[in-house]
């Protein structure tokens, strides 16, 4: 019985890395179609931002709001400094977007030096049977969900949502409603990156923060919002559930890393079978 | 019977809920130049897309001399001798006239020959003097008739063109009418079309399709007579 | 316009015979260097000219089949692992070599197959390609326990393999090459792939890659497998880079998971962005230019070249997207057309 407990968390504590890495990327990917290389590097920045403000003595929860909102302005910045110029030049993006990739962890080491910076871990553990589970591991699958949740409502049933979704399905019909597409388009951008800039936060306690954790999550990110498809949002959740579900099994009964291998290749075999993802054969949506 | 080359039989295809072609039996003779026509929305590129594997069908099947294609890849469907022309001119715009063509010939024969088979296209279609030039720099007509040379270097058994004229001038489309008749001398042509002058210019028999099925198919005389056909292109079907 | 100009490296038309005294005596100059420069010197031009190889694989790609591949590194720390754990196994260096081209033609052929035949776009590729890399460099890095072992080589995780064999002369296998040898080896493989890349792209299967990148579904629809030369393309491509790969492991001598990495990714899209990815010579002078740049950042005390090297990258997407060399060429056809005028 405990032993299945387990399971179940360790699957758990998994979808909800695969859900925390790569919902701001499905906003940002899937929905906008902009290839944005440096994802992992804002990760990396919520990160640094958490440590910074959880050491100046602000609690924790306080500072994975605020990390958010910060990486959420730097987005913002970023999308008018490059990415503006760069819409439907998707090869372009990429390689800018990897430029300011090195750009940001080159940066982040002349700063504060390559090694991990770490906060406590605010909660303790709770037994189960024989074994303990982390109680923060049960916050972090918690704030994946509501962040999720949160996303998904707004996208669904607010107008801005509306705007949005019809903006990304087309810009010109949008602008010919008079809506400011550069604008939303911005908006947007600044929303996926304070989604990746929570998760960030929400992470440090677990993993700390040192300038190459985006490269370590990355390709997570990459596999799970590509695997899922044309539904941004759907798609990374039963992306998510799938890989977390493969991820969570085999990293149990192997290591993290033949887990991460393993997620690779089935995510290869299944973009054979199917081009355009889980949700490829529904229309876009939300 | 007359011999038939392409037929399909109960094709069909949907997108989500929408059924854009709907269960369509069509059969071409050999050496046939058959246009088809229809309003927007009937169909008609959609099952173009179909014939020349663009789009796979969603149910049905499209028989070419006898072989099922319907599950085919582009390029087999080109081995068998489809000669396609797409709406857009699909051309190498990056590439000059003559290695356009080139790479056309290239592909069903040695170098030698390739190079004089590129040679009569570029005299016959009056490309000649730029063929050096590149593609994507030449105007819209000479663009399409790049693609007609690529096409007829292939020397295929069947040519499927899509709106041929779309973009062209009076004088442009009379010429494209004349290459369409040197064609079909040797060759079966379908020719989807919306420029009603045009048709009358070139069409022996015509298919109309309206709403994803084949409404009428006659000759050109027989469907400007056709009642139903006139209801449909004055948008007044619903009343019948 | 731009289309129009190759300058230096016309891609589908035959090479003049200027081209061919060019190459010519360049190989024989670099060939002779060794006589006179200082033996520091030899042993970094001879990693910048292996480097140059890696360029090669990514620019014939990229720059005529239009595929951007993030993983070449992928295939260049397969070859480096493939010869090291062979040669050390074996004894036998030559044919380790062979290995470390065939491994990661085999790698890519399998990839490639999921991702071309599976029709997954172009940019999924290059997404899908620097996944791969990355999971590469972390599966290698997790192998510093005593049971990751091939045959009697311990793969050492994230330290690498530092006792790479030095390679030997085919046929005299007691003697090994001296750094002038391995100088005068690793020239002799660069001229040898770019001319055979050159020639490559002259024949049909060339030109019809080359369609590819222009208009694929055109490709297909005249009746050409695209599939089948995007996936031999990028089968000879991992050769290359897996060859490439080798040679930096014996020069190093290191295999190491960092040639997987992110970073040296990073260096090969700069090398062929910066040298032109339109031309082969462009993408040899960017990863000789590049390498040498950043010995020298070394030099001058900047620690964290990455961060130079993101702010070189983004600064040339946003403003020069020809590459150093066609810019270059397309400001002196400008220069003569309006002399012309005059």
């Amino acid at each position: 019985m405990d032993q299945v407990a387990i399971f179940a968390y360790q699957i758990g504590v998994s979808f909800g890395l695969f859900i925390l890495v790569s919902l701001g990327l499905a906003v940002i990917f899937g929905m906008m179609r902009v290839i944005n290389l440096a994802q992992g590097e804002f990760l990396m920045l919520g990160a640094y931002f958490c440590t910074i403000i959880t050491q100046a003595g602000v609690s924790l929860w306080i500072a994975i709001f605020l990390s958010g909102l910060a990486v959420g302005l730097f987005g913002i910045i970023v999308e008018r400094a490059i990415i503006q110029f760069l819409y439907g030049r998707i090869v372009d993006t990429l390689l800018a977007t990897w430029g300011l990739s090195l750009f940001l962890v080159g940066g982040v080491t002349w700063v504060f030096g390559p090694q991990t910076e770490s906060i406590a871990s605010p909660l303790g553990s709770i037994p189960v049977g024989d074994y303990s589970v982390s109680q923060y591991s049960l916050v972090m699958i918690a704030f994946a969900v509501a962040l999720l949740v949160a996303t998904y409502c707004l996208w669904r049933f607010t107008r801005f949502g509306l705007v949005v979704r019809g903006t990304m399905q087309n810009a010109n019909v949008s602008a010919s409603l008079g809506i400011n597409t550069s604008l939303i388009y911005m908006l947007t951008f600044g929303f996926g990156s304070m989604l990746t800039g929570i998760a960030g936060a929400v992470l440090v306690p677990v993993i700390g923060a040192y300038p190459t954790l985006g490269v370590a999550y990355i390709a997570k990110a990459f596999i799970t919002v590509i695997s899922g498809g044309q539904m941004a949002l759907l798609g990374t959740i039963s992306a998510a559930g799938l890989f977390g579900t493969i991820d969570g099994i085999v990293a149990y009964i192997g290591s993290s890393v033949i887990g991460e291998i393993t997620v690779l290749f089935v995510a290869i075999i299944l973009l054979r079978l199917l081009p355009l993802g889980i949700t490829g054969k529904f229309k876009r949506g939300v | 019977m007359a011999d038939i080359i392409l037929e399909t039989r109960g094709l069909e295809k949907r997108f989500g809920g929408v059924r854009a072609i709907a269960g369509v039996d069509f059969k071409l003779a050999r050496g046939e130049l058959r246009c088809l026509i229809g309003p927007n929305g009937a169909g008609k590129s959609t099952f173009f897309k179909m014939l020349t594997a663009q789009l796979r069908p969603s149910s049905g099947r499209i028989l070419f001399d006898g072989t099922d294609i319907s599950r085919a890849q582009p390029h087999q469907i080109s081995r068998l001798g489809i000669g396609i022309k797409n709406q857009v001119p699909d051309v190498y715009d990056g590439l000059s006239v003559h290695e356009n063509l080139w790479l056309a010939a290239r592909f069903r024969q040695d170098s030698e020959l390739a190079r004089s088979a590129v040679k009569t296209a570029l005299e016959r279609l009056e490309l000649d003097r730029i063929s050096a030039d590149i593609v994507g720099e030449l105007a819209h007509g000479q663009r399409q008739w790049v693609e007609f040379g690529m096409i007829m270097v292939l020397e295929p058994v069947i040519v499927l063109l899509d709106e041929p004229t779309a973009g062209m001038s009076v004088e442009e489309t009379n010429r494209t009418a004349d290459l369409i008749h040197e064609i079909n001398r040797t060759t079966t042509v379908i020719v989807v079309e919306h420029d009603m002058q045009f048709i009358r210019q070139i069409a022996k028999q015509v298919t109309v399709f309206h709403q994803g099925s084949i409404l009428a198919e006659d000759t050109m005389e027989n469907i400007q007579q056709n009642q139903t056909v006139r209801d449909v292109y004055l948008g007044v079907s619903g009343r019948a | 316009m731009a289309l129009k100009i190759f300058a230096l490296d016309p891609p589908g038309t035959p090479p003049k015979w200027w081209w061919w005294l060019f190459v010519g005596t360049a190989a024989a100059a670099l060939l002779l260097m060794p006589e006179y420069l200082e033996l520091y010197v030899i042993i970094d031009l001879t990693s910048y000219f292996i480097f140059a190889l890696l360029a090669l694989s990514m620019s014939f790609l990229w720059g005529y089949l239009g595929i951007l591949s993030f993983g070449q590194t992928a295939f260049f720390g397969l070859g480096g692992y493939g010869y090291t754990v062979l040669a050390l196994n074996t004894g036998e260096t030559t044919g380790s070599i062979f290995f470390a081209l065939a491994l990661p033609m085999l790698f890519s052929a399998i990839v490639g197959y999921f991702m071309i035949y599976g029709r997954i776009s172009d940019i999924y590729l290059s997404v899908i390609t620097l996944v791969v890399t990355l999971i590469l460099e972390k599966g290698v890095r997790a192998t510093s326990g005593d049971q990751y072992v091939i045959g009697s080589v311990r793969l050492n995780g994230q330290n690498g393999i530092p006792t790479v064999p030095a390679l030997k002369i085919p046929w005299n296998t007691s003697v090994e090459f001296s750094f002038e040898g391995f100088f005068q080896l690793a020239v002799v493989l660069m001229v040898l792939v770019y001319v055979g890349l050159r020639m490559l792209l002259l024949t049909k299967y060339g030109r019809v890659l080359v369609s590819i990148r222009e208009n694929e579904r055109r490709t297909e629809l005249l009746g050409y497998d695209a599939r089948k030369y995007k996936l031999s393309a990028f089968v000879i491509a991992g050769g290359i880079a897996g060859l490439s790969g080798a040679m930096f492991a014996i020069w190093g001598p290191l295999a190491h998971p960092q040639m997987f990495g992110l970073g040296r990714a990073a260096d090969v899209i700069i090398w062929v962005l910066i040298g032109g990815k339109a031309t082969l010579i462009g993408p040899i002078a960017g990863a000789i230019g590049i390498e040498y740049l950043k010995v020298w950042l070394g030099t001058q005390g900047v620690g964290q070249v990455p961060f130079v090297l993101g702010l070189v990258l983004m600064v040339f997407v946003l403003l020069f997207q020809q590459g150093v060399l066609p810019s270059l060429g397309m400001v002196i056809s400008y220069a003569r057309q309006s002399l012309r005028r005059r």
